[in-house]
């Protein structure tokens, strides 16, 4: 029996530590890999404790050439084809006041 | 600026249609605003705001139904809405506080509309205090801000303080407010996809993303998971590219990114290929189906057999069905459940085994397979060319606005007072609107004669409201085309005849045509899958085969209203081309399973090892089937005692999954063959030829020895 016993800690331990690496790996959606992001006005000013100016995310996330806004922002999610716009020729002749197959000039 | 509720910012949403002509590159768009100057875009340019919606030939208007006035965009109070990251790099980041502080208040929009635009990323990301009080809720729109409220909105950075969504530069020395790295996620939450897609994607495809049923949410599924951006996409029109695109599937609609169709993965490349590391194989469950099935068939018509409301989500998820827009000029909106019970075959009838909720797609096809679709059927009218070709027929869309103004439709209860018209109509209609109201249509002759008249004759007045309301100036438009038709059901209505009395419709004659113009829209279905046991075919043949087979009999809608105000339905068969002799064939015996014919894409054991007709090893076999044993007596005799004998034994292989290893080892070396001959056959004979000797010399050596 005493010797059951000893077996019980590293037992517990074990499931323990098991269900704490299952727990670690599956809320891992990565985060950000730079750390940090400061907070910056419009422009590109650190938005100081108690200030009540709206951030701006294009200086926020862009600033310092952490990432290329223009060539994020060139993604359908962000022209709704405004950049697919075709009008002559039309793009469906059956319909040709339809100008890109996006939310942006389509009808 | 309500667009921005959704759209991330940036885009059409930061710059205007006019190229910025101080930019020495002559590319870069002029923004909406610049705060810095003050100027609005167009000012730059030197136009006023009244040039610019002078523009346009009436897209950004709309008529104002309580004062009547035509409408313009506020140009002269806009603003700039930048990219806003966190719309889907934040677990929690709230699309209703983007959307009302979009919705402006006197804090946000006394001068111009720029203060909303800039303060909606820290609303949505929590960082700012609304007033619940002053926000309007109005069915059938997005809330906003009560201009009229006395506050109503306030950045106060240390509500991310306090919900750790913010935090210091310095903890002990604070100067500046920082966004901590675990705050920002790469994977774009589900929530966050659901906060704009999941209104327009209940109304379009019906419930699509719970985890009740569907397999693949109850898995742990993202939708990243199969939609991949960046480095995450296999793709390389995506992948590494730092430009923000998903990877798609291929829609039947088929408008959105076309050149990106088919860069997500789909169901063989995560079953069957293993790009889903965990994804059920389905060898098993598929082995007694006769493989020409996954030929004709997409998986979903099987794995996506109906759709129903969602116990976890609280409203009611019944799709668009049909949007009329002919009775008086608004979108009048009919359910799925206004024209289908939940009966598969017979659309008046209740199956009180099943929820109520429960749909069945249409069955189409798409892209040479059996696919399901939900469909959307559209009414309205138009200006049509007087062309039947379908490389030629055009029919304009009339605005709505002038149909409503030209048919005189009551703003209050929604019906035409155009005498004209109000005297033709007759209340016959099956149908129920959303609201269960029984509406009048257009679909009697004299109804439909009686609104054409009113729409080339009716004159039309209206205001100038300009950008506030304030405008006086009158538009006067007589008739809003010369050939108006009625798009319903599959086909164009027009006036073939005026009886020779133009001014009198009642002895008009209206005629029709077929056109593609006015076929239902179909959107694909890709969602809600059920897991296996619940597919077509998990109770055997019989779940397709047999007399009102759910799958084959099946009523889809193809007109809401006939002449006599009966919805026409079709059957699932004929969309898909079956006669009805095939469907007798189809559906009142189980086909015999194993008498496929020669050259049908039959491989039983093999498929049954390996899971998959689709398999490479399996398709390897099939192919060197099809090169050397069917091209010669000895081989299509070879292949002739194959499918009498294997069935049974694929059966018993697919049941057990030690043997279906041992299979795969077994046919491993026979594959390898196969492959050698289907591409190297010279040196593979040669080799062959050497085993074959050396086996010869071998055996004589022990005779001889013997």
């Amino acid at each position: 029996m005493r010797g059951k016993n000893y077996l019980v800690a590293p037992v517990v331990l074990g499931i323990v530590l098991f269900f704490l690496a299952i727990l670690g790996t599956s809320s891992a959606r990565a985060s950000h890999p730079a750390g940090d992001v400061t907070l910056r006005d419009l422009n590109g000013d650190p938005i100081s404790i108690g200030s009540t100016t709206p951030y701006s995310p294009k200086q926020t996330c862009a600033t310092s050439g952490c990432h290329d806004y223009g060539t994020i922002t060139s993604g359908f999610h962000f022209n709704q084809g405004k950049d697919e716009i075709a009008e002559n020729p039309p793009r469906d002749a059956s319909k040709p006041w339809v100008l890109s197959p996006g939310m942006y000039g389509k009808w | 600026m309500k667009c921005g509720s959704c759209h991330p910012g940036a885009g059409p949403a930061e710059f205007s249609r006019d190229k910025d002509p101080n930019d020495p590159t002559g590319q870069a768009y002029l923004p909406y605003y610049d705060e810095s100057t003050g100027q609005f875009g167009y000012e730059v340019l030197g136009k006023s705001a009244s040039d610019v919606y002078s523009e346009f030939d009436g897209d950004y208007t709309f008529l104002h139904p309580m004062f009547m006035k035509y409408m313009n965009a506020p140009w002269n109070a806009t603003g700039v809405s930048q990219a806003d990251c966190l719309i889907c790099h934040m677990e929690g980041y709230s699309w209703f506080n983007r959307t009302v502080t979009l919705g402006a208040g006197p804090n946000l929009f006394m001068v111009t509309g720029y203060k909303a635009f800039q303060s909606a990323p820290a609303a949505g990301a929590g960082w700012a205090t609304i007033n619940m009080n002053a926000v309007v809720m109005m069915p059938g729109q997005l809330p906003y801000l009560n201009p009229q409220a006395a506050s109503d909105f306030a950045i106060d950075y240390d509500l991310g303080i306090n919900s750790g969504t913010l935090s210091y530069d310095d903890p002990n020395n604070p100067s500046y407010y920082v966004i901590p790295a675990e705050v920002i996620v790469k994977e774009t939450p589900d929530q966050n996809c659901w906060n704009c897609h999941g209104t327009p994607d209940v109304r379009k495809y019906g419930r699509s993303w719970e985890s009740d049923t569907d397999a693949h949410n109850a898995r742990g599924v993202f939708c990243v998971n199969c939609h991949p951006a960046g480095e995450d996409a296999p793709d390389p029109k995506i992948q590494g590219h730092e430009k923000h695109d998903f990877a798609k599937g291929t829609s039947m609609i088929g408008s959105v990114r076309d050149d990106l169709d088919g860069t997500m993965f789909d169901c063989e490349d995560c079953h069957v290929k293993g790009a889903y590391p965990g994804a059920p194989d389905p060898a098993t469950a598929h082995a007694q189906i006769p493989s020409f099935h996954f030929g004709k068939i997409a998986c979903e018509s099987c794995h996506i057999p109906y759709k129903e409301d969602s116990v976890i989500t609280p409203t009611k998820e019944d799709p668009d069905l049909v949007i009329d827009m002919s009775f008086n000029g608004n979108q009048v909106i009919y359910p799925w459940s206004s024209f289908f019970d939940n009966d598969p075959v017979d659309p008046t009838a209740h199956d009180s085994s099943a929820p109520s909720s429960r749909w069945y797609p249409s069955l189409v096809l798409f892209k040479g397979k059996i696919a399901p679709a939900k469909p959307l059927l559209t009414i309205w009218w138009g200006e049509w060319n007087g062309k039947t070709d379908p490389d030629e027929i055009v029919v304009q869309p009339y605005p709505l606005w002038q149909v409503r103004l030209a048919l005189q439709t009551d703003p209050t209860t929604g019906m035409p007072q155009n005498p004209v018209v109000q005297g033709a109509l007759t209340n016959d209609s099956n149908a129920l609107a959303a609201d269960g109201s029984d509406p009048y249509e257009v679909n009697t002759t004299a109804e439909i004669a009686a609104y054409i008249y009113a729409l080339k004759t009716a004159t039309i007045q209206v205001t100038d409201g300009g950008p506030d309301g304030s405008g006086t100036t009158p538009i006067t438009k007589t008739g809003l085309g010369s050939n108006p038709v009625l798009v319903k059901g599959c086909r164009i209505f027009y006036l073939a005849d005026d009886g020779g009395t133009p001014d009198d419709p009642s002895d008009d004659t209206i005629a029709s045509f077929e056109s593609e113009l006015a076929e239902p829209h179909n959107f694909s279905i890709h969602h809600n899958v059920q897991p296996s046991y619940r597919a077509l075919g998990a109770g055997g043949c019989e779940d397709c085969h047999r007399v009102g087979s759910p799958f084959f009999e099946r009523k889809m809608l193809i007109c809401p209203w006939d002449e006599n105000g009966n919805p026409v339905y079709e059957s699932a068969y004929e969309e898909v081309g079956y006669s009805e002799g095939e469907l007798e064939e189809l559906t009142e015996s189980v086909p015999e399973e194993e008498s496929p014919s020669l050259g049908s894409s039959e491989c039983f054991i093999a498929t049954a090892a390996f899971g998959s007709p689709l398999e490479k090893h399996v398709k390897v076999l099939r192919e060197f089937r099809e090169r050397y044993l069917l091209t010669n007596p000895v081989g299509t005799l070879v292949v002739k005692a194959y499918y009498a004998l294997s069935p049974p034994v694929a059966r018993f292989i697919a049941r057990h999954e030690t043997l279906r290893a041992a299979v795969r080892l077994a046919l491993y070396p026979v594959v390898g063959i196969a492959w050698a001959s289907l591409y190297h056959p010279g040196a593979t004979a040669l080799v062959l030829f050497g085993i074959g000797a050396a086996a010869i010399v071998v055996v004589r050596r022990k005779r001889s020895v013997s």
